[in-house]
C-alpha cells in the first residue's frame, strides 16, 4: 500500500495515458489486458476547492498536512463517515472535529468506508482546466433550484426519493469513491463486461462495431458501443433514459469514457460529458482506479435497511399529526 | 457435507440413462476460444412447452410420439389464443402480448426436463411438501401485510437458481468467456453471474449469497459449476418453492454445447431438508431463437416494476380490506 502511494504521487501531472506499451499486459488478441478488479479510492474530489484556485497538484508537505489531519479526523472505525469529495475538502480545511454532513438520526461512520489512497491532484477534472465544472445552461439552473426547493420536503412515495437510496442504481459514471467503489472487467474479443459493485449493476459492452440501437430505447445505463483506438477502449454511450439522472443530466447526456491500462496495478478512467442542454461546454474527468485482489460480493442494498420504510412512515405520522392538530 | 454429497452425485450422473447423457455426432467439431475452452458464448433461450415435472396426466409416458408432440403444440397455440382476450370482472394481467414462451416441445420430445428420478418429479421430503402446499395456498391469495409477502420475483430480487424457463418470458442468457472466467447474464432481473473458471477456492462459507458462491472447472467439453453458501432466504415466498435460497443448497450444473445453435444444460440440485435424494434436469438451450418461436435480437435491461403499480394496489387493496374487516 505504502509502496504504490509513492508511485502515485511521482505520476506526472500531465495525466494523459502515457505509459511504455511494453508493459501492459496483452490479451491473446494483442489488445491492453484490462481484467481484475479496480478500486476508485482516490482522495481528488471531482471539482477544485475554491481555496486552492490554480493550483493543479498540491506540494509534498500540503499533501502529507492533508493526510495527517484526514488520518487525525476519519480513524477508520470511527468517527463520522466522510464520503467522497467530503474527506478531501474536509481534510484541506484542517477542522479540529469533523461530523457527518448527514448527522441527524446517525446513519454510517467510518466503519463502512475503505482506505482511501492519497495523491497530490487537486480535481478530477482536467478539462475546463480551472478543474471546475462548466457553467450550467439557463434551463438547468431553473431545475437545479425546482429540485433544491424540493430537498427535504416529506416523501409522499418512493419515487420522491433519490435513484440510489431506492436501489436502482447510482447511474453512469459513478464517481462517488470509497465505497463499495470496485469494479471487475473482464473482457473478450468483442465485448467487454464491467460489473459494478454498487446495485450490482453490470454492463455488456459490444466491440464488435454494430451500432446503436433504435433511439426510442431509452434505458437507466444508455447505450454502450465500444471501440479500441490504439492502447485506449473508448466507450461511447448514449439512449439514456429520461429517469436517469447524472448530476442534472438526462436523456441527452453523451458519455465518452476512455480506459487505459497505465501499469500492473492502475487503470486510467478517463471521461468526458457532453450535454447541451445541462452545461455550457463538455467537460472531462481523470480517475484514477487501482486494482486489488479481493473478490466482489452481492450488494445487499436495502437488506436488512428499513431506512425507506422509516422515512415513508415518518412522514405519513407528520401528515396525521397535522391534520389532527388542525 | 459438501464432501458426501459430491461423490454421490458422481454415482448419480454415471447412472444416467445413456440416451441422455450428452453425444455428440462424430462429424461435428466443437468451437474453441483462442485459449482451447469449448466455446459458449452468445445469447441462449431455454423457453420450450416441456414441463419441469412430469404432469400427472403424463405418469408413465417418458417421451411423446411425433404425432402427440405436434397435436400438444397445436393445443398449446390454440389455448394460448384463446386466453389473449379480456375478461369482464378479471383486473387482467398479462396478455399473449407480454409472453414469449416456448412454441415446441424439447426435440427428444420428452414430457418432463426431470431426467432423474426417473417419474420426472421433483422429490418433495415431507416437510418440502409441506412447504409447497404452504406456499401454494399463499401464492396469489395473501396475506399482504407486507411487501415482503410478495414472491421474491415479485419483489424484483431474483427467482433464483439454477436456469429455467419458468416464467414465459424473457428466458434469455447471455454467456461470455475470457480465460479463467465465465459470465453469465440472465436477462430476467438483469442478474448476473461472474464464475471463477481457474481452480481457487470457494469463497468462505460465512459469506451467504443469493446466488451462493460459484465455482467453475472444465471436464472434458464440459463445463461444469458448483454452487453453495447459498444465504438463508427460505423464510421468504420464492415463486417456485423448489429454487429458495438456503444454507445447504447444493447445485451443479453442467453446460455442454452438442452443436452449433445446441448446448445442453443440465443440473443436479440437493437439500437433504427439502428433498429425500438429490434430481437433475437436462435443459436444451439453443442460440436459434426462430426455432423454439421467441423473440431474436439483444437484450436490454430488465424494467422490472417501472411503471407497474401491481405491488403498491395490492398492499394498498389489503390495506382497505383491514379497514373493511
Amino acid at each position: 500500500m505504502i509502496r504504490f502511494v509513492l508511485f502515485v504521487i511521482l505520476l506526472p501531472v500531465g495525466v494523459t495515458a502515457q505509459t511504455s506499451t511494453d508493459s501492459v499486459p496483452r490479451t491473446t488478441d494483442g489488445h491492453p489486458d484490462l481484467q481484475g478488479i479496480w478500486g476508485n479510492n482516490s482522495i481528488t474530489p471531482l471539482e477544485r476547492p475554491d481555496a486552492l484556485s490554480s493550483k493543479e497538484t498540491l506540494s509534498a508537505e500540503e499533501l502529507a498536512r492533508v493526510e495527517a489531519t484526514a488520518n487525525r479526523l476519519f480513524a477508520l472505525d470511527a468517527g463520522d463517515a466522510a464520503f467522497g469529495d467530503e474527506f478531501f475538502n474536509v481534510a484541506l480545511t484542517e477542522p479540529d472535529q469533523f461530523s457527518s454532513s448527514d448527522s441527524g438520526t446517525g446513519n454510517y461512520n467510518q466503519f463502512w468506508l475503505v482506505e482511501r489512497e492519497f495523491n497530490n491532484r487537486t480535481s478530477l477534472i482536467i478539462d475546463p482546466s480551472d478543474g471546475k465544472l462548466p457553467p450550467t445552461t439557463s434551463a438547468e439552473r431553473m431545475a437545479a433550484t425546482r429540485r433544491a426547493s424540493n430537498r427535504g420536503k416529506p416523501a409522499a412515495w418512493t419515487n420522491d426519493r433519490g435513484l440510489s437510496e431506492r436501489c436502482i442504481t447510482f447511474g453512469l459514471p459513478n464517481l462517488l469513491a470509497g465505497y463499495n467503489s470496485y469494479y471487475q472487467i473482464f473482457q473478450t474479443a468483442d465485448h467487454i463486461v464491467i460489473e459494478q459493485e454498487l446495485i450490482h449493476t453490470t454492463r455488456i459492452i459490444p466491440l464488435d462495431g454494430s451500432n446503436h440501437v433504435n433511439h426510442s430505447i431509452k434505458q437507466w445505463h444508455g447505450d454502450s458501443r465500444g471501440r479500441w483506438e490504439g492502447d485506449t477502449l473508448i466507450v461511447e454511450t448514449i439512449h439514456f433514459s429520461p429517469q436517469s439522472d447524472f448530476r442534472g443530466a438526462h436523456e441527452n447526456l453523451l458519455l465518452t469514457e476512455r480506459f487505459t491500462r497505465v501499469g500492473q496495478e492502475q487503470l486510467q478512467y478517463e471521461f468526458t460529458v457532453d450535454d447541451p442542454t445541462t452545461w455550457t461546454a463538455p467537460w472531462t474527468a481523470v480517475v484514477p482506479w487501482t486494482r486489488t485482489n479481493d473478490p466482489i460480493f452481492e450488494y445487499a442494498c436495502h437488506e436488512g435497511n428499513i431506512g425507506m420504510e422509516g422515512i415513508l412512515a415518518g412522514a405519513r405520522a407528520d401528515e396525521s399529526k397535522s391534520i389532527s392538530t388542525r | 457435507m459438501q464432501r458426501s454429497i459430491v461423490p454421490l452425485l458422481g454415482v448419480l450422473l454415471f447412472l444416467m440413462p445413456a440416451t441422455l447423457s450428452t453425444q455428440v455426432a462424430d462429424s461435428w467439431r466443437i468451437q474453441r476460444t483462442e485459449w482451447g475452452d469449448p466455446d459458449l458464448q452468445g445469447i441462449w433461450t431455454n423457453a420450450t412447452l416441456t414441463p419441469i415435472e412430469r404432469p400427472e396426466s403424463m405418469t408413465g409416458k417418458d417421451v411423446l410420439s411425433a404425432e402427440e408432440a405436434a397435436q400438444f403444440e397445436t393445443t398449446s397455440a390454440e389455448s394460448r389464443a384463446a386466453s389473449d382476450r379480456f375478461i369482464l370482472g378479471n383486473v387482467g394481467a398479462y396478455n399473449q402480448f407480454w409472453m414469449d414462451s416456448g412454441k415446441n416441445v424439447t426435440t427428444d420430445r420428452r414430457t418432463a426436463l426431470i431426467i432423474d428420478p426417473p417419474s420426472g418429479r421433483i422429490p418433495w421430503s415431507l416437510a418440502g411438501q409441506q412447504r409447497l402446499e404452504e406456499d401454494l395456498t399463499k401464492y396469489g391469495v395473501g396475506p399482504f401485510d407486507s411487501w415482503e409477502d410478495a414472491d421474491t420475483g415479485e419483489r424484483c430480487l431474483t427467482d433464483g437458481l439454477p436456469f429455467v424457463p419458468l416464467q414465459g418470458y424473457n428466458m434469455n442468457y447471455h454467456i461470455l468467456q475470457s480465460p479463467g472466467w465465465v459470465a453469465i447474464l440472465n436477462e430476467m432481473f438483469h442478474e448476473y453471474r461472474l464464475i471463477p473458471v481457474d481452480g481457487r477456492n470457494h469463497v468462505n462459507p460465512q459469506i451467504e449469497q443469493w446466488f451462493g458462491d460459484s465455482r467453475g472447472r472444465w471436464e472434458g467439453d464440459t463445463l461444469v459449476v458448483e454452487t453453495n453458501h447459498f444465504a438463508d432466504l427460505g423464510h421468504f415466498l420464492w415463486r417456485a418453492t423448489w429454487r429458495a435460497a438456503r444454507p445447504g443448497l447444493h447445485l451443479v450444473e453442467r453446460f455442454t454445447r452438442i452443436s452449433d445453435d445446441t448446448i445442453n444444460y443440465e443440473f443436479t440440485i440437493s437439500e437433504p431438508k427439502m428433498f429425500t435424494q438429490p434430481w437433475s434436469a437436462l435443459v436444451p438451450m439453443t442460440t436459434d431463437q426462430e426455432s423454439r418461436g421467441v423473440t431474436a435480437g439483444p437484450m436490454f435491461e430488465y424494467a422490472c416494476h417501472e411503471g407497474n403499480y401491481g405491488l403498491l394496489n395490492i398492499l394498498q387493496g389489503a390495506r382497505s380490506q383491514d379497514i373493511k374487516d
